[in-house]
């Protein structure tokens, strides 16, 4: 028996091709007959069993959690008389989640009363997937890009610096006849070729970094990690009497490049221990957690803190330092942005001062 | 004996190097009577900011040599801080950036400044001391 176009909306030969062409689904909701159809693509598309029948109460289950509130608006506006169109997460039956572009429509009546939605969505989710991915490495190489410069520049100025001491010191020892100040001269120039010496150690480490990208990922734990970590910074803890807890359970090991592991665990460690807050003995918490599919690795300490308000772009960016501190370099925060973004993640900050600072970082 | 041009200079830099060097330029050309020397910003701004509470001009140096990056409290953020406490009528010395970066960009911001009399990319030589704290004109 042959169903007219009213009752199957979806009848229609070029109809159904055009769907399967475009792998668009079709769907449609009658407020007067209380009925929501669904056609052959979209049930494709949704992985629905064969004998699903869709109903009005439970669409939003197509949906993804975070995006009900938004549907449930649009649908309330478009049973009013506003058409939408959109790109959202959906769920299929079988719980995947994947992106789609989906449109609907009001239907009225002849006195222009909504008797109806009805719509298109179209699975896209390889195409928003590559958009994602495209987005996430544009503004990682731009980020790269910034942070290059910046790298090119200080290491002029500081290369500079040392040029410009050592053109004056030579000019001074010219003019002086003094043996003692002489002699004083003679350390300025020492003093340089130890601050030449190290901006050119700086300079390798930095390099090195990009060098060591190509050593490739290992499963790498992390206690194993952490425990090396501790024991070369078995004085300085001792010292400071650094209280460390760590806890791993939640995510143990990871593959990453087992050398930027070390020396990110390192230079964020020793970092808390540096500038620890002058009242009290340092205490710090690492430790590994999930989220959805997100890996996470956090160190918190409770030290002096960095005023984000005033340095927030800066606390990662090379030779920027923020307390008045002999050891105070510069570099390490800059490495350890560079080890984590080459491998595709990315750190964060939070910080209060003379509270102290967390670092998270997403691999 | 020849009286020094200048009786208070101040030098703005956290650079220990050169900051000896500014010293001993001084001493050998008799450029100042005294030199005060700030190792950031915050250091000097908290000295410039009680001189402004007193009232007291006297002590205040003829010339100012600022540099730009430096911890605690860098070249810029002195410069921002120092426009709130001072203008430049009112500022009785010069002040100069000193600075090791010769960014087009950043001597454009130093001299949008009213305060900034020029900016100097280091290395300054003998003669260039001598010249700003003789005639206190770009070196």
């Amino acid at each position: 028996m042959k169903k007219s176009a009213l009752e199957d909306p979806f009848s229609d030969f070029y109809y159904k091709e055009l769907a399967q062409l475009t792998a668009a689904g079709s769907w449609k909701v009658d407020f007067l007959a209380k009925k929501s159809y669904l056609d052959e693509e979209g049930r494709r598309i949704l992985k629905v069993p064969e004998n699903f029948r869709p109903s009005l109460n439970d669409g939003l289950r197509f949906y993804a959690p975070e995006e009900h509130e938004r549907v449930f608006e649009l649908y309330n506006q478009c049973a009013t008389g506003t058409p939408f169109s959109t790109t959202v997460k959906m769920l299929s039956y079988d719980q995947k989640l994947f992106w789609a572009r989906a449109t609907g429509n009001p239907i009225f009546n002849e006195k222009k009363e909504v008797i109806g939605i009805r719509g298109v969505f179209q699975d896209m989710n390889a195409e928003k997937v590559k958009q994602l991915d495209l987005q996430n490495s544009l503004s990682l190489v731009e980020s790269q890009n910034k942070r290059l410069i910046n790298f090119a520049h200080i290491v002029s100025h500081n290369l500079r610096s040392h040029a410009s001491n050592l053109q004056l010191t030579l000019e001074l020892l010219k003019s002086i006849e003094d043996e003692k100040e002489e002699a004083e001269l003679m350390q300025s120039i020492y003093d340089i070729s130890k601050g030449l010496n190290a901006t050119i150690s700086h300079l390798s480490e930095v390099a090195s970094v990009q060098n060591k990208a190509t050593d490739g990922r290992k499963t790498v734990r992390f206690e194993e990690i952490l425990q090396e970590v501790l024991h070369s910074l078995n004085r300085k803890i001792i010292k400071s009497e650094a209280q460390i807890y760590y806890d791993f359970s939640e995510l143990e090991e990871i593959a990453y490049v087992p050398a930027y592991m070390e020396s990110i665990l390192l230079n964020l460690i020793t970092n808390a221990i540096k500038y620890k807050h002058p009242d009290r003995v340092p205490s710090i918490n690492i430790f590994t957690y999930t989220e959805g599919e997100d890996r996470f690795l956090k160190v918190q300490d409770n030290g002096l803190g960095i005023d984000l308000e005033k340095y927030g772009d800066r606390i990662f960016n090379m030779y920027q330092t923020f307390h008045d501190h002999e050891e105070a370099v510069g570099v390490g925060l800059f490495i350890t942005k560079n080890q984590i973004e080459i491998l595709k993640g990315t750190i964060m900050v939070e910080s209060e001062p003379q509270k102290g600072s967390t670092f998270t970082i997403k691999f | 004996m020849t009286t020094p041009p200048v009786k208070l200079a101040c030098v703005i830099d956290d650079d220990n190097v050169y900051v000896n060097l500014v010293k001993k330029v001084v001493e050998l050309k008799k450029l100042c009577e005294k030199l005060l020397i700030f190792r950031n910003g915050k250091e000097a701004l908290d000295y410039f900011s009680a001189l402004y509470e007193d009232r007291d001009a006297s002590v205040f140096p003829e010339l100012i040599l600022l540099d730009l990056n430096m911890p605690v409290m860098n070249g810029w953020d002195f410069l921002q801080n120092f426009s709130q406490v001072t203008t430049a009528s009112e500022l009785p010395g010069s002040l100069y950036i000193v600075s090791s970066s010769d960014d087009a960009s950043e001597i454009d911001k130093a001299k949008s400044y009213g305060l900034v009399s020029d900016y100097l990319i280091k290395p300054l030589n003998l003669m260039q001391f001598e010249n700003l704290f003789f005639k206190r004109v770009s070196a």
